[in-house]
């Protein structure tokens, strides 16, 4: 009975043990990886030069300050400053989704870029605003998730 | 001491779904108002091309940035989906901590 008893203990805790460690197990492969600070500061700084581009677009229409030529620089820094975060993002740990949604960010930004060497209306000026918070949003709200657990 | 079963569930899900009545209302208002917002671009392109403001080509590319935009918002939606299932894992088991480690006679969780 005794016995009985001692073995059944220890069949509970090989099972429990199980579990837990299928459970950490998984955790190993997470397609979320940890809280980054680099990236939320980087995100935020990208907005702010985004916005700063997209704003002289709409306000100074047929003058130089809203031409390709004049914003030139701010594609170049932040195409390096995505890539660079993506990178970033893949060595915290491979195959996650920020580095998947890095992705589309750059995507954009040379769709942006393409868009502007073509000539950009003030009229469609909202479209990129509002498709490219929706991602600077997303980046955020994603690592600020993070952050929380 | 015997673990009881029912109980550890019942402690398990009391302590997940608190998690999910707390947390997941957020995303879910988050993911209708992307919805929202991409419907009225989405209809602001159709205006534009309309008008003839835009060739049929740039409202393309348009629909094209849309797209990766909202892939985006997807991906992160999955995130905080998949973080908000972490949180309730963790939470069910620190539920039962106390109870199993008693139980079995040692820190197992």
């Amino acid at each position: 009975m005794l016995i009985e008893k001692h073995m059944a203990k220890h069949l509970l805790v090989y099972i429990l043990c199980i579990l837990v460690f299928s459970t950490i197990g998984c955790s190993y492969v997470k397609p979320v990886s940890v809280y980054d600070e680099q990236m939320d500061k980087g995100i935020t700084a990208l907005q702010k030069n985004t916005e700063e581009v997209l704003l002289m677009i709409e306000t100074h229409q047929g003058k130089v300050e809203s031409t390709y030529e004049y914003h030139r620089a701010y594609y170049r820094q932040a195409i390096i400053d995505v890539s660079s975060l993506k990178i970033r993002a893949e060595a915290i740990q491979e195959d996650n989704l920020s580095t998947k949604m890095l992705e589309q960010l750059l995507n954009n930004i040379i769709r942006f870029e393409k868009d502007h060497i073509e000539g950009i209306t003030a009229n469609e000026v909202d479209l990129y605003r509002g498709g490219f918070n929706s991602q600077f949003t997303a980046l955020l709200s994603l690592e600020l998730a993070k952050k929380r657990l | 001491m015997s673990i009881n079963a029912n109980e550890v569930v019942t402690q398990m899900l009391k302590a997940a779904k608190q998690v999910f009545a707390e947390k997941w209302p957020e995303t879910q208002r988050y993911a209708e108002s992307e919805i929202t917002l991409f419907t009225e671009r989405f209809i602001d392109i159709e205006k534009l091309r309309m008008s003839g403001e835009i060739t049929e080509a740039r409202a393309k590319s348009h629909i094209e940035f849309q797209k990766q935009s909202w892939q985006t918002v997807l991906l992160a939606i999955q995130g905080m989906s998949l973080l908000l299932v972490e949180e309730a894992i963790t939470a069910a088991l620190n539920a039962v901590k106390d109870m199993i480690n008693t139980a079995v006679g040692f820190a197992l969780l």
